[in-house]
């Protein structure tokens, strides 16, 4: 169960959980400027589509909110905020699943996605179906900020089970392995059912007697796609943290058509070219590299999904005649795109 | 005439779930998936593969074998039924993430062609923020049962899409549709839940306004924000994803009627050389040839059914340099004089 803590720098999540605990904190009037203080980011920044954030950015926005607020279970109130499209691509998946097994198994395999402030396990014994919490933003027990993580992930589960399952889910028991807090009543309250303090490990079970859980909108089709779209992320995020996949999706999002060359782009990021080369370097690619992998998945899609033939498609993305793309393409999957087609 | 071209029916970009909805409910009265196939190259497997996509002419062809195999009524308002926002790929996850119910119909009116809908979506909550009107574009005759269906269909999906996005207690006060009342009336009625109006000059589903200022359960800006930009890709893609077939045949709807420029002009058109235009198309398996006889058609019975024009303004306007000429080709294509085809 013991993975790799998460990469504290790559701003790669979106601010979501931050914004979360900053509107619960502005409800109880403390204004987001104060709770926002040292991470970088104001409030227009929380609301716009293309903000990323990283784990040090949630990390220094908690501990703002464990000394600012003076209600001690706001992270228990601030999950309520974390609906189900609060989870992008991942939220979606869940959503479309076919059956409970795959929720589970997709819920389990790529929760890291979503940045979560503590990582997800699951084990079934007989009936009972038991959920297992790491906090990742501090490994101390004791620290305010583990607890926080660990009552925020609790509850936005709780809040995500109900958008999936509709609101009679519950929890039938919840196990933290700190001591009983001031507010342990607070956990009652949103939880019902036992909760134990000081045990062994962060859990919650789900009741074998629970209603049946249904997939309410399974489609597989769009599963698939927001599958595939998580599995994507999740590559991009082991393999070349951070930069590389910053530059890919900006090569994507300007395809097709237009093929900046390693000047015109770093120019679009403001930096040095030498700077850029360099970077990506120490990340172990190379911008031919990363133009060859768009190119690459641009004609797969374009092969799956279209009716263009192989010289449009080699036009579009940018090689002078079609032999030089078939040429290509030959060299990433061994078949020529009219046999992959 | 055409605000939006019609689509492209040979175009095989769509997701396969309308034909799946419409497969299954046929299952439950025993129709087999082979039969409601048939003639569609698609199998059942397809049908749940990812990587499955099918054009409006496949769509039309499941459609119509379930209209000849169907036992029961109101099967078009069954299959809609079924369709729940997440069969709608990333369009419905914009839907489900919208701010406003507003949003919402403004969002599927502006982003309906990357569903492939079977009938297009129109709102205008300045004029009317309680009433929603649908345009068929499976078929464009309210005589054609297709048309019928593909209609029901829509509105039955469009209702249970809403329920998904604000909860069971939404309901529409009334449908009203082009078409005579069919035999299965009362059914379709009662399993849409609201009184239907037939023989209407347009297709209108009517609700009660105060609905357009109410929020979806799970709205978040910037997973709508994210869900729009994907379908925005797809949009601006579209024109392209037929390639060169799909090129000529939209800008031909473009420039008709009157201009119909021959194949060097229209090369000329898309900055190609005519002979690679015609390898092109050529490797697409059509001509130019046939590309404008099918723009002609389509345009031809769009008039018939549509307007008052006679035979003779059809024929000039589609560029046939007398009516008799215009009548043969007509007959060719539909079996029935233009004269006959009004009528029926």
């Amino acid at each position: 169960m013991h993975r790799s803590p998460p990469d504290f720098e790559p701003r790669v999540f979106t601010a979501h959980r931050i914004a979360a605990v900053v509107a619960t904190l502005a409800g109880d009037g403390v204004a987001p400027a104060c709770s926002l203080e040292g991470s970088g980011l104001d409030e227009a920044a929380l609301r716009a589509a293309e903000t990323r954030v990283s784990y040090a950015q949630m990390a220094t926005v908690f501990r703002n909110v464990v000394r600012l607020a003076r209600d001690p279970a706001i992270a228990l109130r601030a999950g309520a905020h974390m609906r189900l499209t609060a989870y992008g691509m991942f939220g979606y998946a869940l959503l479309s699943s076919p059956t409970h097994a795959q929720t589970m198994d997709f819920a389990v395999k790529y929760n890291r996605t979503m940045g979560p402030v503590a990582e997800i396990g699951y084990t079934r014994s007989g009936d009972t179906e038991t959920f297992h919490y790491e906090v990742l933003l501090s490994s101390d027990t004791n620290d305010a900020l583990y607890r926080f993580a660990l009552e925020f992930t609790l509850s936005s589960h709780l809040t995500l089970c109900r958008d999936l399952y509709g609101e009679s889910f519950a929890f039938s028991a919840v196990r933290a392995v700190y001591a009983a807090p001031a507010h342990e009543a607070a956990y009652r309250r949103l939880f019902g059912g036992t909760v134990r303090f000081g045990q062994p490990a962060n859990e919650m079970d789900v009741d074998p007697g629970a209603k049946e859980r249904k997939p309410r909108m399974p489609d597989m089709v769009t599963y698939a796609m927001a599958r595939e779209m998580c599995q994507q992320f999740l590559s991009e995020l082991t393999s070349a943290a951070g930069f590389a996949s910053v530059l890919r999706r900006k090569l994507i999002e300007q395809m097709p058509w237009r093929f900046p060359n390693i000047d015109a782009m770093a120019g679009e990021l403001s930096m040095n070219p030498r700077t850029l080369r360099r970077r990506l370097e120490t990340e172990g690619t190379s911008y031919r590299e990363l133009l060859a992998q768009v190119r690459q998945r641009l004609a797969i899609e374009y092969l799956r999904k279209t009716s263009m033939t192989t010289e449009e498609i080699a036009s579009r993305l940018g090689y002078s005649d079609a032999a030089n793309f078939r040429h290509a393409f030959v060299r990433w999957t061994g078949k020529t795109p009219h046999e992959y087609r | 005439m055409h605000p939006t071209p019609p689509p492209d029916f040979a175009l095989r970009i769509y997701t396969p779930q309308r034909i799946a909805a419409v497969v299954d409910t046929l299952l439950e009265e025993g129709v087999s998936p082979a039969q409601a196939l048939d003639g569609s190259g698609l199998d059942e497997p397809a049908l749940r593969a990812s990587a499955t996509r099918v054009s409006y002419g496949q769509v039309a062809t499941v459609f119509r074998n379930a209209l000849r195999l169907c036992t029961r009524p109101a099967l078009a308002v069954r299959a809609g039924a079924r369709m729940h926002v997440t069969a709608y790929g990333m369009y419905g996850y914009a839907l489900l993430s919208s701010r406003l119910c507003a949003e919402v119909l403004d969002f599927s009116s502006r982003y309906r062609r990357v569903i492939g809908p079977l009938a297009d979506l129109f709102y205008d909550r300045q004029q009317a923020p309680g009433v929603c009107r649908f345009e068929p574009l499976l078929s464009s005759d309210p005589g054609d049962p297709l048309y019928r269906f593909a209609l029901e269909f829509t509105c039955a999906a469009h209702l249970t899409i809403t329920r998904d996005l604000f909860g069971s207690a939404f309901g529409c006060e009334a449908l009203r549709v082009a078409y005579p009342a069919p035999a299965d009336a009362a059914q379709c009625s009662a399993l849409l839940g609201c009184a239907m109006q037939f023989g209407q000059a347009r297709n209108e589903l009517h609700f009660d306004p105060a609905w357009a200022d109410r929020a979806p359960q799970l709205h978040d800006p910037i997973t709508h924000e994210m869900a729009r930009e994907v379908c925005q890709r797809f949009l601006s893609e579209l024109p392209y994803c037929g390639g060169t077939a799909a090129a000529v045949r939209r800008t031909l709807f473009e420039q008709m009627p009157w201009r119909f420029p021959h194949l060097d002009s229209m090369a000329q058109e898309l900055s190609v050389e005519p002979r690679t235009l015609r390898r092109r198309l050529e490797a697409q398996g059509t001509t130019y040839r046939e590309i404008l006889a099918d723009v002609r058609r389509t345009l031809a019975l769009d008039y018939l059914r549509k307007t008052r024009m006679t035979t003779e303004d059809i024929a000039s306007r589609l560029g046939y340099s007398d009516a008799a000429n215009f009548r043969h080709a007509f007959l060719r294509w539909t079996g029935k004089t233009p004269h006959e085809y009004r009528r029926a």
